[in-house]
């Protein structure tokens, strides 16, 4: 019995390999190339012209790409804090306006400098900082300084979107499909890369479950809808429906067996999250708003769950012993 | 695979005997428990290179635990909220006691001995108000409980020897459990964690308190710098979007010092540092963040280095060599040394929470 457990265990686990190149070849690369080419998009519109109306729709098209792949927490992204700056959310302390008024206020030149954004404080670069240019009043008549830090701001955003692309084809969709070589001193099993892959799954739920949703939801007492993600550009309850459809690819793309709760939980998920009509999520701050959004949140945990129980054994992985643990 | 029955039975089994050493149980450097494929669990020993140098069969899975100074005795904790600890024979692999907390009470996961091996320290919590107590077992007296006293805070989390000298250094986490699991946490609102020194009688030498802002900071979990400067850990229990510093050191008697890392690496910190260790040459200072799946280094005055990644990394403990050791969840076991992570060995099990280290880690 126990050698047919072991048998059965290694036909569901010797195709993983063949996952985990489908996830960096059908989800990762294309996803920083999108990535990549909206944010060079963004950068040649803001070239040509830095008003809002022209660069509203190339930065609502990079912050769809980028939801493509928020959820890929490792690798080159992570590397000298480029996910942060990319996308620098939650900001409970308003630090990306406080920054935004001080570059303003001083003028300061730094920005004139090719890399100079990228000496910048995390707070003031960025899909946020952009998204506060191009929809708070606050900022609207910043003049000829406004539009040079549009400028400085979206090349810094497209250049990080390169490198995180390019250091991906260049090496670490190789670090990953090579999990287990002798020489590859980051994955040290193979099963360490379907490991990553499905951390990445199950903590992208989380973060759209506790963080996107959960924000702004508050407490029953206090909602909080200035807490939602991009509420300024209307786009929270976007964001929501986007990483949710880019997770439950990462789904189907990292087993090849039958998973019907997962397909039944995102679909679900993604459903209750398409027909909120709550684009800013502002609804939370009425009783019945808010219920719309906590039964969404509620899916996508459910989403979670399922995930768990479904795939992780299939992959033959679970939640971190560690980290799910606490101490 | 050791049956409960069989384990059980070994409890009769007799201590020791008197004149082994830590080199009879194949002179590890570090204690660890882990999990195995089959679902057990056991504890190992293990050198700073890595290797296996014994593996005794744990009934459960365990937390922490204490090694004795010179002879191969370790002590074992349930995972909290347990209210066992099992005192084991590294030669032979067998358990020479079983402790139980007092009455009303549960180990927090942690312990250390005496600098003269005489005496063990546990860290115990009140399991409805949360109060800390430091038990006092003799272990000439078949680990005889024979005294304790107040912790000086709620929820004792890690418990510390100073090399050297019988001062103890008390996490006092601030947290109060409960719930059908032991493990819900009651009080994030009001929590008040300290890091409190005492002698072993009980007498309060110092005590580290937080600023108001940063009180929803556990502080769990201690090192000691051979030349006595603590370093604690900290868990952030209070809004996930604020990124507050998670690594103290301290020396008695003064203020101590809050290391952050930058901004833009603070969220791959996960509000959540599970262990802390000096580097073996003394010069650094590194915490393991689990559910990050990061390892933040700073040098001794607390200024940050750099910040590492790997998966489900907590167990760390510092190596001769100079730099760290590593364990973690996915089984390896890694040095940590001029700023590079190199592996050492990759097991099919799973690294628990903590590296306990035998020697260098707390020079007697």
């Amino acid at each position: 019995m126990k050698r047919l457990a072991i048998f059965l265990a290694m036909l569901t686990a010797a195709p993983a390999a063949a996952q985990v190149d489908a996830v960096i070849d059908d989800h990762i690369l294309p996803g920083y190339a999108a990535f990549s080419e909206t944010a060079a998009g963004l950068r040649d519109t803001a070239v040509r012209d830095c008003g809002s109306d022209a660069l509203r729709p190339a930065w609502n098209e990079t912050f769809d790409a980028w939801l493509g792949v928020s959820h890929l927490t490792f690798g080159p992204v992570e590397q000298d804090g480029r996910s942060v700056a990319v996308a620098f959310w939650p900001d409970e302390r308003g630090a990306t306006p406080r920054a935004l008024t001080a570059l303003i206020g001083d003028q300061d030149r730094i920005i004139d400098d090719p890399q100079g954004a990228a000496e910048l404080s995390v707070a003031a670069r960025g899909l946020h900082a952009l998204e506060y240019l191009l929809y708070d009043d606050r900022f609207a008549g910043s003049g000829a300084y406004g539009c040079a830090l549009m400028r400085a701001l979206t090349a810094d955003l497209a250049a990080l979107a390169e490198q995180i692309d390019d250091a991906w084809r260049s090496g670490y969709a190789r670090t990953l499909r090579t999990a287990g070589a002798p020489d590859n001193t980051v994955y040290l099993g193979e099963r360490e890369a379907r490991q990553a892959l499905f951390t990445a799954l199950t903590t992208g739920l989380e973060f759209t479950a506790d963080q996107r949703l959960g924000r702004p939801m508050g407490t029953f007492e206090r909602p909080r809808p200035t807490r939602a993600e991009s509420w300024r550009s209307g786009r929270s309850q976007r964001n929501v429906i986007l990483s949710l459809q880019a997770l439950s690819g990462l789904a189907r793309e990292l087993t090849d067996a039958a998973t019907p709760q997962t397909d039944a939980a995102f679909a679900r998920a993604i459903g209750l999250a398409e027909r909120l009509g709550d684009p800013a999520l502002a609804g939370v701050a009425e009783p019945s708003g808010r219920l719309r959004v906590e039964v969404v949140q509620q899916a996508v945990r459910a989403a979670r769950d399922a995930v768990l129980e479904e795939i992780g054994p299939s992959l033959g992985v679970s939640a971190g012993f560690n980290s799910a643990d606490g101490d | 695979m050791t049956t409960r029955r069989g384990f059980l039975a070994s409890l009769a089994a007799a201590a020791a005997a008197p004149s082994l050493t830590w080199a009879d149980a194949g002179s590890p450097e570090f204690l660890a428990a882990a999990k195995e494929p089959d679902g057990g669990f056991a504890l190992f020993g293990l050198t700073a290179r890595g290797q296996v140098t014994f593996r005794i069969p744990l009934p459960a899975r365990g937390h922490a635990g204490a090694g004795h100074p010179v002879r191969p005795e370790a002590v074992t904790f349930a995972r909290r909220p347990g209210t066992h600890a099992l005192v084991i024979d590294c030669v032979h692999g067998t358990v020479i006691q079983r402790l139980t907390a007092p009455g009303g009470h549960h180990f927090s996961g942690h312990g250390a001995f005496s600098a003269d091996g005489r005496t063990l320290f546990t860290a115990e919590i009140d399991s409805v108000t949360g109060l800390g107590g430091v038990g006092l077992w003799r272990r000439s007296d078949g680990y005889d409980r024979v005294g304790g006293f107040a912790s000086g805070g709620i929820g004792p989390h890690e418990l510390l020897r100073l090399p050297g000298r019988d001062i103890l250094v008390i996490a006092n986490g601030g947290i109060v459990e409960g719930g059908g699991d032991g493990r819900t946490k009651l009080n994030l609102d009001t929590m008040r964690p300290n890091l409190s020194y005492m002698t072993a009688d009980g007498e309060l030498l110092d005590r580290v308190d937080l600023p108001p802002e940063l009180r929803g900071n556990s502080i769990r979990h201690i090192a000691a710098h051979p030349d006595r400067q603590v370093a604690f850990a900290m868990q952030w229990e209070h809004d996930r979007a604020i990124r507050p510093p998670l690594l103290g050191l301290h020396r008695p008697g003064s203020a101590p010092r809050l290391c952050a890392v930058p901004d833009a690496l603070a969220p791959r910190l996960a509000n959540y540092a599970g262990s802390v260790s000096f580097s073996g040459d003394g010069a650094q200072v590194a915490i393991t963040c689990p559910k990050g799946g990061s390892i933040a280094i700073f040098d001794r005055s607390g200024a940050f280095i750099d910040l590492l990644a790997r998966a489900d990394v907590c167990g760390i403990g510092r190596i001769g060599s100079g730099g760290f050791l590593t364990t973690d969840g996915l089984g390896g076991l890694m040095e940590l040394s001029s700023g590079r992570l190199r592996p050492l060995a990759a097991f099919d099990r799973a690294w628990d929470n903590h590296l306990i280290g035998l020697r260098g880690a707390t020079t007697a």
